[in-house]
């Protein structure tokens, strides 16, 4: 097997003392909580941190409770498992218990956290290779070289976002927690994500995520997430959709979000679906025009499974199926996973 | 079918299960010797370059580093099928991910930092990357010389010298184009096999210890003979002081036959004269060591409107990759490649070339499926123009008892009928369909090893009476130590706790050809059966020395000697080895079976000289589900049926069926080796998708029992077919459900949704 090179390992009790040891040691430093993408990327030469910052003795990300007008807070230290086993999670947002629950193996869910899988890093087909491979290839703007291998005139890297828990917090209106030694902050989830391959993430490496609130007016949302992937297991999303949205009274739908995972190199928001879906019964004509938006600003590219040409038709078949699922039996439980299972 | 034995044919779990799934077994990466060094291997990052020169001086420098390279080494090729490789890169590397140097060192992190201090400095050459692009005159080529490479398997070795053509064989009876003018109709199609991987858990490993003057190697082989014939004869030592101990295999499918990591092994354990251990990555073995043979299969077939097939005409074209171990299945397909159909006028052509990449080698079905994808799939379209029932086709036009098979054999001993009614039945053939469900249906066969099939066995008896059996083959997890035992305590009168078994050592166990294409239970279970009778009557002997009985009138019964002339008589087994082990001799039963034409119980007038019993047939019928929207095939249910001559441990039996089919239901929809520039770009088995336990539909495994004469109690082998009928029956299957036809694999959903787009404007 590959070799997991040398590296220190620190092990602070709280986050301000994580977020100040990352401060200080700087760009040698990385974080790890559950360490089931940190240290396989760190045996194929992707990482290449001389100081790990364990968080597996911090308490105070963890936990997953309700509070009666702030919403349902997630700690980030939390577990894949626990996120997709939890009752509130189930009864109230299927689409998160979906995701968090069809995220690779039950073995890699069992250690894996939800913190972990929001920030997970981009993936490609030459990125994700071990380094002998790159240094063959050559490598890509991501890690170590000055080239896209997927576009070569492309300045930016395309390294797509291959969070399943991501695009289904940013639906539900979550709220992320961040903390550094510089003090806390807190921010809307969706705004943490650059459509860049390496700077995908709009915080600094030394802020970590405390957890994700839900807000309380996401409660009564009827939400689901579909994913789009080779196996009914193990493989990362090709494409993910969730979807979320509030029913009037009357039938009509009242607000909508719709955002799309590996489409690009951050979670994608389908800025027009409230345009065409809002204000009226979500019938067959709004949800075709809803998945026809979507498929338009979906732009899957030549580096992960499944032809990009797929990718991209299969957005308005998933999205098209998801509001289908929404309109017709309401909150569902966990979503299907759309792999051959 | 009713029959009285006390072992064979009971369901029985393998002894050493319980040790395998418990994580104790020793495999090859778990070995490990006193003083052990960790080699590691250098390889071409290039898919095709002259090497310039290579400097292992700072590598050297290291303490404790043994750095070796083509020059520390044997100047000599080897190969099981053509000698056209050599231990490093000489002067040229053909693909990426070739051994160029060697390091070993106490631990692997100095191993890797002494190849890291190795410069070699290439010079990128004109690379080759397909099939059809190197055979075309004025391709680069991939071996400039054959020069003094052999074919130490074919006696009519034909390659097209000054290209990349390493082998072309035709094999053709009677008037194939007056009958295709004849036929009614005439289909032509041409269907792609891509290259998978066997996919075992173990990867490759091998210890090497060169002590005085002998070798000793730990390794995971398949055929521990035939690699210590090639290791003596590359290291120039005799085979008695090379000895070859196989350790548990994780798996082989194929990819454990050839050579790998030993020739380095062993050549770093004599240089720095202590232990050298190395153990494949994961990645290494997605790079370079092996994959299938893919091939491009090009099939004419004649038809007449009853639908009687009167002539085929088949061309395989082979892409072995940078080494010639694609020759196996490129040339069996000159029996195989037809499937088992009666067809007369039969023409069959087969080409193999050279490319800059990974060698294709050896893989489960051997060259089968990639032909049974092609005959299959055409198959199905010929039923549809002819308005025929697929089933009724093949019912018409199937070998029977009596027929004259491709290769002028005539058919014994065959249940394929029984097999295609039978999976036909468990699918529900007839049966109304749920919409957007089909089902499909695929008949195949696969011929015998060739005559250079030889097992031996010992079976010896031990002093408290319970028995050994010694074997050269090896398990590599398909439970043949089970069933050989089984056949020992049937024959010795024994329960099965009190029979042991030891395999593939060179050093103590007799020579064995291996364990590939289905051959163990037949050769080495017949070897097992006749050492295990030898021992029985000398045990008998003794026996009746003590009692005064003609041994005739004695017989072995609970782990006693009985004789039914004198009932008041017995003498447990252990009173008689007493006997043998003070004052006679130990008792060691002798048994070989095999080679060519030592068949005298063959029932049937043979026409060939060289005739070996023991064709193998089956037929597997799926049903699957096809989403319209996103050409996402979910498969339901399948059910492989096998002509197994006689089941003799029907778990064993399920087992192999089972993981089979589920080995070809990843090479039908997920499985393939993708690359770039001759790179593969999804080494790891994240990205190289074999199914999970999601993609699993119901299985059911059916075993038909026409006893084959010649066989262990009748048995024939079962490992390999259960891969083959998968991808043309669910392509069949997708058919049925959406009418449209895939010529290539896998059966991506991309490549179901582009079909259907295809056949809505109007394409074929």
């Amino acid at each position: 097997m590959l070799r997991l090179p040398d590296f220190t390992y620190i092990r602070p009790r709280t986050l301000a003392e994580a977020a100040g040891v990352l401060q200080e040691l700087g760009a040698e430093a990385m974080a790890v909580a559950g360490g089931t993408d940190v240290y396989p990327k760190m045996k194929r030469g992707q990482f290449t941190p001389r100081y790990l910052v364990s968080l597996s003795r911090v308490e105070e990300h963890r936990g997953i409770r309700r509070e009666e007008a702030r919403g349902l807070w997630i700690g980030a230290g939390e577990t894949l498992t626990a996120v997709a086993g939890h009752a509130t999670v189930r009864r109230e947002f299927p689409a998160l218990a979906a995701a968090a629950g069809l995220v690779s193996t039950l073995q890699l869910r069992n250690a894996g956290t939800i913190g972990g899988n929001l920030f997970v890093d981009t993936r490609c087909n030459y990125y994700d290779q071990s380094f002998f491979w790159r240094q063959a290839v050559g490598f890509c703007l991501k890690k170590d070289g000055d080239i896209c291998l997927v576009a070569p005139k492309s300045r930016v890297c395309l390294a797509i976002c291959s969070s399943d828990t991501a695009p289904v917090l940013s639906s539900l209106g979550a709220e992320a927690v961040l903390v550094s030694a510089r003090g806390n902050r807190r921010v809307p989830l969706e705004t943490l994500y650059r459509d860049d391959g390496i700077d995908y993430l709009a915080k600094r490496p030394d802020e970590l995520l405390q957890g994700v609130w839900i807000p309380e007016s996401s409660f009564g949302w009827r939400n689901v997430y579909l994913k789009l992937r080779r196996r009914g297991s193990f493989d990362f999303p090709v494409l993910g959709v969730a979807a979320a949205l509030r029913l009037g009274a009357a039938g009509a739908c009242e607000a909508v979000r719709i955002v799309l995972t590996a489409v690009a190199s951050a979670p994608k928001v389908v800025e027009d679906a409230p345009r065409v879906l809002c204000g009226k019964p979500v019938d067959a004509a709004a949800i075709e025009e809803a998945a026809e938006l979507a498929m338009r600003v979906s732009h899957p590219l030549d580096n992960a499974d499944m032809d990009y040409w797929y990718r991209k038709r299969m957005t308005r078949v998933y999205v098209t199926r998801a509001l289908r699922q929404l309109a017709e039996v309401g909150a569902t439980t966990a979503g299907p996973d759309a792999a051959p299972v | 079918m009713a029959d009285d034995y006390r072992v064979i044919g009971t369901p029985v779990i393998r002894p050493d299960g319980a040790e395998m799934i418990s994580g104790q077994a020793i495999y090859a990466p778990d070995v490990t010797q006193p003083g052990m060094l960790w080699g590691k291997i250098l390889r071409s990052p290039l898919p095709h370059a002259r090497v310039r020169s290579i400097d292992v001086e700072k590598a050297r420098a290291l303490p404790g580093v043994t750095v070796i390279s083509a020059r520390d080494v044997p100047d000599r090729r080897y190969g099981y099928a053509i000698e056209d490789e050599q231990i490093f890169a000489v002067e040229k590397v053909l693909y990426a991910g070739e051994p160029v140097a060697a390091a070993a060192a106490p631990d692997e992190e100095r191993a890797l930092e002494a190849l890291s201090l190795i410069e070699v400095e290439y010079e990128e050459l004109p690379a080759v990357f397909t099939a059809a692009e190197a055979a075309r005159d004025g391709a680069p080529l991939v071996h400039e010389e054959l020069g003094p490479a052999r074919s130490v398997y074919l006696a009519s070795w034909n390659p097209v010298h000054g290209t990349n053509i390493i082998h072309q064989a035709s094999h053709h009876r009677g008037d194939v184009d007056a009958a295709l003018a004849r036929a009614d109709y005439v289909f032509e199609d041409t269907f792609h096999a891509s290259q998978i991987h066997h996919g075992y858990m173990e990867p490759h490993a091998t210890l090497a210890a060169a002590r005085g003057n002998e070798v000793t190697v730990w390794t995971c082989s398949q055929e521990v003979f035939q690699l210590r014939t090639l290791l003596a004869g590359l290291f120039a030592i005799p085979e008695s002081r090379m000895r070859v101990i196989n350790t548990k295999v994780g798996g082989g499918f194929g990819g454990k036959i050839e050579p790998r990591l030993e020739p380095v092994a062993v050549a770093l354990s004599m240089h720095s004269r202590k232990p050298v251990k190395i153990v494949m990555t994961r990645a290494e073995e997605f790079t370079a060591a092996a994959g299938s043979t893919p091939a491009t299969v090009r099939v004419k077939t004649g038809v007449m409107k009853d639908g009687t097939l009167a002539a085929r005409d088949i061309d395989f074209l082979w892409d072995t990759g940078a080494h010639a171990e694609g020759l196996p299945p490129s040339n069996r397909a000159m029996k195989d490649g037809n499937g088992p159909y009666r067809v007369h006028d039969l023409r069959i052509s087969s080409t193999l070339v050279y490319t800059n990449k990974m060698r294709g080698t050896q893989l489960r079905g051997l060259g089968v499926p990639e032909g049974a994808f092609a005959i299959e799939s055409q198959m199905d379209m010929i039923a549809e123009r002819l308005g025929m029932d697929p089933l009724e086709l093949r019912l018409k036009n199937i070998l029977q008892e009596g027929d004259i098979n491709s290769i002028d054999d005539v058919v014994q001993s065959i249940g394929l009928q029984e097999c295609l009614e039978s999976v036909a039945r468990e699918i529900g053939w007839d049966e109304p369909k749920p919409p957007n469900v089909g089902r499909g249906l695929a008949v195949i066969a696969k011929s015998p090893t060739t005559h250079s099939s030889i097992s031996s066995a010992y079976v010896q008896f031990n002093e408290d009476g319970s028995a050994q059996v010694l074997v050269g083959a090896s398990e590599i997890g398909q439970g043949m130590s089970v069933v050989m035992c089984q056949i020992a305590a049937e024959v010795l009168g024994l329960p099965m706790e009190q029979v042991g078994i030891a395999s593939a050592d060179t050093g103590t166990t007799p020579y064995d050809r291996g364990t590939f294409s289905s051959r163990v239970t037949f050769y080495t279970g017949m070897a097992v059966k006749i050492a295990a009778e030898d021992a029985r009557n000398q045990l008998l002997d003794v026996a009746s020395r003590m009692v005064e009985i003609p041994r005739d009138d004695l017989g072995v019964a609970e782990e006693q000697v009985v004789s039914s002339a004198h009932p008041e008589f017995s003498l447990t087994f252990r009173e008689v080895l007493e006997r043998a082990h003070t004052s006679e001799r130990p008792i060691l039963g002798r048994g070989s079976y095999g080679g060519k034409g030592d068949y005298p119980t063959l029932p049937h007038k043979v026409q060939r000289k060289e005739y070996v019993p023991g064709w193998k047939y089956a037929a597997q019928a799926v049903e699957a589900e096809i989403d319209e929207e996103t050409g996402i095939v979910r498969v339901r249910r399948i059910a492989s049926a096998h002509d197994v001559g006689k089941s003799l441990n029907p778990t064993s039996v399920d087992g192999q069926i089972i993981g089979g089919v589920v080995m070809g239901l990843g090479y039908a929809l997920h499985e393939r080796l993708q690359f770039d520039q001759g790179r593969i770009i999804n080494p790891s088995f994240m990205d190289y998708k074999i199914p999970s336990s999601q993609e699993i539909p119901e299985i059911t495994p059916i075993a038909v029992e026409v006893p084959l004469p010649e066989g262990p109690f009748g048995a024939k082998g079962i490992g390999e077919l259960a891969i083959v009928g998968i991808a043309p029956a669910i392509g069949n299957a997708i058919h049925d459900a959406l009418g449209v036809r895939l010529r290539d694999l896998p059966l991506f959903p991309e490549r179901v949704l582009d079909a259907m787009e295809s056949q809505r404007k109007g394409k074929p």
